[in-house]
């Protein structure tokens, strides 16, 4: 079992590993989606701004509603994916119509008895779809409760919709009120027999409000499992009226208990209401459960004399689990048990032919999975039907995980396809569109503009020239400097982080075993090199937060009026930080229907700026550790390290190794250090140059003028918003549709490296 | 008497200018071989140099090198050395140095020291007469300093204020007509090089820098000498030293101390031996012997120049007088009155006088030429 173990949670390990990229493709397509509808509001107004034209007749003819749902579509395959990569359990789900045992199945499987499951017999017993997690330590439940509203959305309005009555009740009061008809009238109904038990629900429902009223709060309670029967099951006949049915105040029940299975601890079972009941939208439930919430499903058929073949209704509920489980094969997610507990072998028999015969067509090997167990006999569900499932499960799921995320990337795939086609077409119908401005408005403003960038790019190129003086004195940085210094003097004074006692030990040892102190000096120089190596890359956080406040003022130096051409993606997490910003700027740039080449490339080079410890500062820390090389490059030329490296085999030889190597790293330190301590004066003069070089290129290069007029020609809707109303609205509105279907077709082109496509590759 | 030449040392405290002496002084030998010349230490100046060398030699021989663990000099030393010709049979000609604390150089710290206050004209003096003055640098200051802090202390650490007011000062006397026929040297000298050189088993490659910090760190006090001997040339020379050889600088402490109200930084270097055993190697500290050398034999070479000019005038007088008419009783008084045996007389000695002072020099020549065939050293350059 250990085995299983290990192979199931290695399964939960690898699920988790998918999460941080499903999610970051379901952020991607919720944003996609909410500029769907952003992109469908604006053709609205634009189709009801100003008077009818050839705009109009061209906005009209784009159907937003078909990206919507194509982008729901891929939500929708993403979510279930996160469903189950977001789980910490391996989970399965109990089904079967009511009266074939399910109950008991899950009270084998769990431990649990009839006070926390109840199995009775006649009438269905269990009121609440539960689940139950194993754990060795918890045991208890947690219940969450219905609010009113939710309630009356998700318990009483299907009982109306399935009985035909009109819209249901919008508050409790009302529903208190409602005046149902007795059961008896469903009478003379083609489907009377199924109704009549609803409408005798639904007013027991109504009937017993008082009873579980107060507790349609929506909150979370811990219950004790010796009090969770009222909570999940039906009453039993003969209590007094009025009857409690607190269970209609529940909408979902965690338990947690000990499995008698010890050796596996991420398994949960999840009770599914089954078919048959007489609960409205059952199917609905059981298909959302199904879809998201288990691995692996367990139907419990009991072959009673009335019930010993395999029925329509069992056919249709295998036939669900069949369609929610496209894309892997229904028989590596189901079982079917054969619950034979207290029946007549006959009947046992007679179940078993009928499922070979019909079910399978006596194909024994490649049929659905059929066990015949005594679903009560605990030993023998877990010995003969949770142990083979899991077994299964170990290698099966694997398998089915990437199913489903390959299923998920072919869809999200096709359907980015088919938006991409449909907004290369929309382009394509906007661009046809003339929408006059004034010429000398648009001149006007971006003189206005360029100027004003002008200014501010100026000011923060002047406050870039004052770090770079010579008298700059860039603390923050230089107490960093000394910080590592002294963290990395101190590493070398304390033998190297091991305790100068012990390093003598250890290098007495070696002297002995080699009979030279070169091989083990050699040694210890290589190691103490590569440490202070990495130890010093600890300055790259504030060469780091250099290049970003380098970022962070050429946003504030571009001012308000650029900003505005990104807002859109302000609530972005990537476009808050000013790096993000740049990007989608350059983007914004590159991307317009009348792209601004220069503007975007000078944006491009200022985000291309480095100064990080790798790029700038290692090639010349090297140099400076060049002193604890073992052998200088050319040993015939110079002895000198060798001969302070050549030292007695004795404790003191030991004691003077330690004293000179650790003077040879003290000299590596403070070379390196006065390296990194030239690093700020070297940064801000390169961050001066970069930033002189930023404002030439964006304000004075040949095609700026030209650029910056492009530029407020296209987004004068978004930099001047206040033109929105009056004789503009349609060139504006037509404005925005085409900034919103260029940032639609940037975000639909993005192909992000990792991809749920590369990942399920890579795995 | 023979009067001394003199050459002196500028510079501020603990920079290693009685290192730099000691060096320069205990290895005449193999500084000048080939060039023709010797130099003779009088006994004071032995016993010194011998005193400085034993001092280096402990430093040397403890496991971490401690340069500050030099003395450096108590007060006013002359260092008294002859230049001796081979096959040159008369007494050597002698120069001096000036070794003293450096710190007598800012007027505040004099006024604090009796014996300062006491020396310090005489100091002056002798920095006025000199042929050649050396200005000693800590390089490992320049070099080190990389915070704008520390590089704001590095003008106040190498006490260029004061070295500027002495080369002033000794430039102007350079300047005055009866110093313009001698040799005028400012020797610029950054010591403890090893660090930033890769020609006596080191391996740094920052010559480059070096020079350039130099330059513009003395920039002005170059340009302040240049300004006062406005009617002479003075050599200014550069020449980096390795005062040891056998060390490498380990680590620099910037450490910050309160001098008299201002809180600036002071520097301390601490040095590690390149090799075990360690052995003193400087490197270019021939340079100031070959300077000095230089210097010396060129005012010796003026000053016999103008012993036969002197010399010449006289003979001059005298034959003028001899060859003047003097008509009958002149001439009989002339030769009644022995004149004409002194004139004659005169005459003899003056050109005995010219003829020595003309092979004098003409010996003086040949050690100059010799002198310049020997190679620099590669780092020494002239500016």
């Amino acid at each position: 079992m250990s085995d299983i173990k290990e192979s199931l949670d290695a399964v939960l390990r690898r699920r988790r590993e998918h999460l941080p990229v499903v999610d970051e493709q379901m952020e991607r397509w919720t944003r996609i989606r909410q500029l769907a509808r952003e992109l469908r509001d604006a053709t609205r107004s634009a189709g009801a701004a100003g008077p009818q034209g050839p705009a109009h007749a061209a906005l009209d003819s784009l159907d937003t509603e078909a990206i919507e749902r194509a982008v729901q579509d891929c939500l929708d395959v993403l979510a279930g994916v996160r469903s189950r990569v977001g789980r910490n359990t391996v989970n399965i789900g109990v089904s079967g119509r009511a009266r074939n045992g399910k109950s008991t199945v899950l009270q084998s499987l769990s431990g649990l008895d009839d006070q926390q499951i109840p199995s009775g017999r006649g009438q269905p017993v269990t009121a609440v779809r539960s689940r139950i997690y194993h754990s060795a330590t918890d045991r208890g439940a947690l219940l969450t409760m219905h609010t009113e509203r939710s309630f009356l959305r998700e318990v009483i309005a299907p009982y109306h919709a399935e009985l035909g009555l009109d819209p249901a009740p919008g508050d409790l009061s009302a529903f208190a009120l409602y005046d149902y008809p007795p059961p008896a009238d469903a009478a003379g109904k083609a489907d009377q027999p199924r109704l009549a038990p609803m409408l005798a629900r639904v007013r027991e429902a109504q009937e017993a409000l008082g009873t579980y009223r107060h507790c349609l709060t929506g909150e979370v309670r811990t219950v004790d499992l010796s009090d969770i029967r009222e909570w999940v099951a039906y009453p039993e006949g003969g209590a007094a009226p009025p009857v409690k049915r607190p269970y209609l105040a529940v909408r979902d029940a965690a338990i947690t208990c000990a499995f008698p299975i010890d050796e596996v601890t991420a398994l949960g079972l999840v009770d599914m209401p089954g078919l048959g009941e007489l609960v409205p939208e059952a199917e609905a439930h059981h298909l959302d459960g199904l879809r998201n919430d288990v691995d692996f499903v367990i139907v419990v058929k009991r072959p009673t004399d009335t019930n010993a073949m395999w029925a329509e209704e069992d056919a249709r509920a295998l036939q669900l689990i069949a369609s929610v489980c496209t894309v892997a094969d229904v028989r590596d997610f189901t079982m079917i048990l054969v619950n034979t507990g207290m029946c007549l072998p006959e009947n046992i028999r007679a179940l078993e032919d009928d499922l070979t015969q019909r079910l399978n067509g006596n194909e024994e090997h490649r049929g659905y999975w059929v066990v015949l167990e005594d679903g009560a006999d605990r030993d023998v569900v877990r010995d003969r039907v949770l142990r083979p499932v899991l077994e299964h499960l170990a290698t099966a799921l694997p398998r089915m995980d990437e199913a489903v995320i390959a299923d998920a990337i072919a869809v999200c795939r096709e359907r980015t396809d088919a938006i991409a086609t449909e907004l290369a077409a929309w382009t394509a119908v906007l661009r046809t569109l003339a929408v006059p401005t004034s010429a000398e408005q648009t001149i006007n403003r971006a003189e206005r503009l360029r100027e004003e960038v002008a200014a501010s790019l100026q000011a923060w190129v002047d406050t870039l020239k004052a770090r770079a003086a010579d008298d700059f004195d860039d603390t923050e940085f230089l107490e960093r400097v000394a910080e590592v210094h002294d963290d990395v003097r101190s590493w070398a004074l304390d033998g190297f982080g091991e305790g100068a006692e012990a390093w003598r030990e250890r290098a007495l040892n070696r002297l002995r075993v080699d009979r030279a102190s070169l091989p083990f000096a050699s040694t210890e120089l290589n190691r103490v090199r590569v440490e202070m190596a990495r130890r010093f890359a600890a300055v790259d956080d504030v060469l780091t937060q250099r290049r970003e406040d380098y970022w962070a003022g050429l946003v504030d130096a571009l001012g308000s009026k650029l900003a505005l051409l990104v807002r859109d993606a302000s609530h972005d997490a990537d476009v808050v930080r000013p790096q993000g910003y740049l990007q989608a700027l350059a983007r914004v740039l590159h991307d317009a229907y009348d792209p601004c080449p220069v503007l975007a490339g000078t944006l491009d080079s200022a985000l291309d700026v480095r100064l990080d410890y790798h790029t700038r500062v290692l090639p010349h820390l090297r140099r400076a550790l060049g002193v604890l090389l073992p052998e200088p490059d050319d040993p015939a030329g110079a002895d000198g390290p060798t001969t302070l490296l050549a030292v007695p085999r004795t404790a003191e030889g030991a004691e003077l190794l330690l004293e000179r190597i650790t003077q040879l790293a003290r000299q590596a330190a403070y070379d390196a250090q006065a390296v990194l301590a030239r690093e700020p004066a070297t940064a801000a003069q390169a961050l001066f140059a970069y930033g002189e070089q930023f404002e030439d290129s964006f304000v004075r290069s040949e095609q700026s003028e030209v650029e910056f007029r492009r530029l407020v020609g296209q987004f004068q809707d978004r930099m001047w918003p206040s033109d929105g109303a009056g004789a503009q609205a349609v060139t504006v509105q037509v404005r925005r549709v085409r900034g919103l279907v260029a940032e639609l077709r940037r975000l639909i082109d993005d192909v992000d490296p990792r991809h749920p496509a590369a990942e399920g590759s890579r795995r | 008497m023979t009067l001394s030449f003199k050459a002196s040392m500028v510079g501020p405290s603990r920079v290693g200018k009685t290192t730099l002496l000691t060096a320069v002084l205990a290895e005449t030998e193999s500084m000048l071989a080939g060039s023709g010349i010797s130099l003779v230490l009088d006994e004071t100046t032995e016993v010194r140099v011998r005193q400085n060398r034993k001092e280096l030699r402990r430093a040397i021989e403890s496991r971490e090198f401690d340069a500050a663990s030099l003395r450096g000099s108590q007060g006013k030393a002359l260092y008294q050395v002859s230049l001796q010709a081979f096959g040159d049979s008369r007494p050597g000609i002698p120069f001096s140095i000036l070794d003293y604390p450096g710190g007598w150089l800012d007027p505040a710290k004099r006024a604090q020291v009796p014996q300062a206050k006491e020396s310090w004209a005489e100091c002056e003096r002798h920095i006025t007469e000199s042929l050649m003055l050396l200005v000693p640098v800590d390089a490992a200051v320049l070099m080190e300093a990389v915070t704008p802090a520390q590089r704001r202390a590095v003008a106040d650490l190498l006490g260029l204020e004061d070295v500027e007011a002495s080369a002033r000062k000794w430039a102007r006397a350079r300047n005055r007509p009866e110093h313009r026929d001698e040799p005028a040297v400012l020797l610029l000298a950054p010591l403890k090089c090893e660090k930033y050189f890769d020609d006596n088993g080191g391996k740094g490659r920052e010559a480059g820098r070096l020079r350039q910090l130099v330059r513009e760190k003395y920039k002005t006090i170059v340009g302040a000498v240049q300004e006062e001997a406005k009617d002479r040339s003075v050599r200014v020379v550069y020449s980096p030293i390795d005062t040891y050889g056998c060390v490498d600088l380990m680590e620099a402490e910037w450490v910050e101390v309160d001098d008299d109200g201002d809180r600036t930084l002071d520097f301390r270097g601490h040095y590690r031996f390149r090799e075990i055993p360690p052995e003193v190697r400087p490197k270019a500290a021939a340079t100031v012997m070959r300077e000095l050398c230089r210097c010396v034999v060129s005012g010796q070479d003026a000053a016999e120049q103008r012993r036969a000019d002197a010399a010449r005038g006289v003979y001059e007088l005298a034959l003028g007088r001899k060859l003047e008419t003097k008509g009958f009783w002149g001439a009989l008084d002339y030769y009644l009155f022995g004149e004409a045996l002194a004139n004659r007389s005169t005459r003899l000695s003056s050109q005995q006088i010219m003829a020595d002072a003309a092979r004098h020099q003409e010996e003086l020549t040949a050690v100059l030429k010799r002198m310049a065939q020997r190679p620099a050293d590669e780092r020494v350059e002239e500016w």
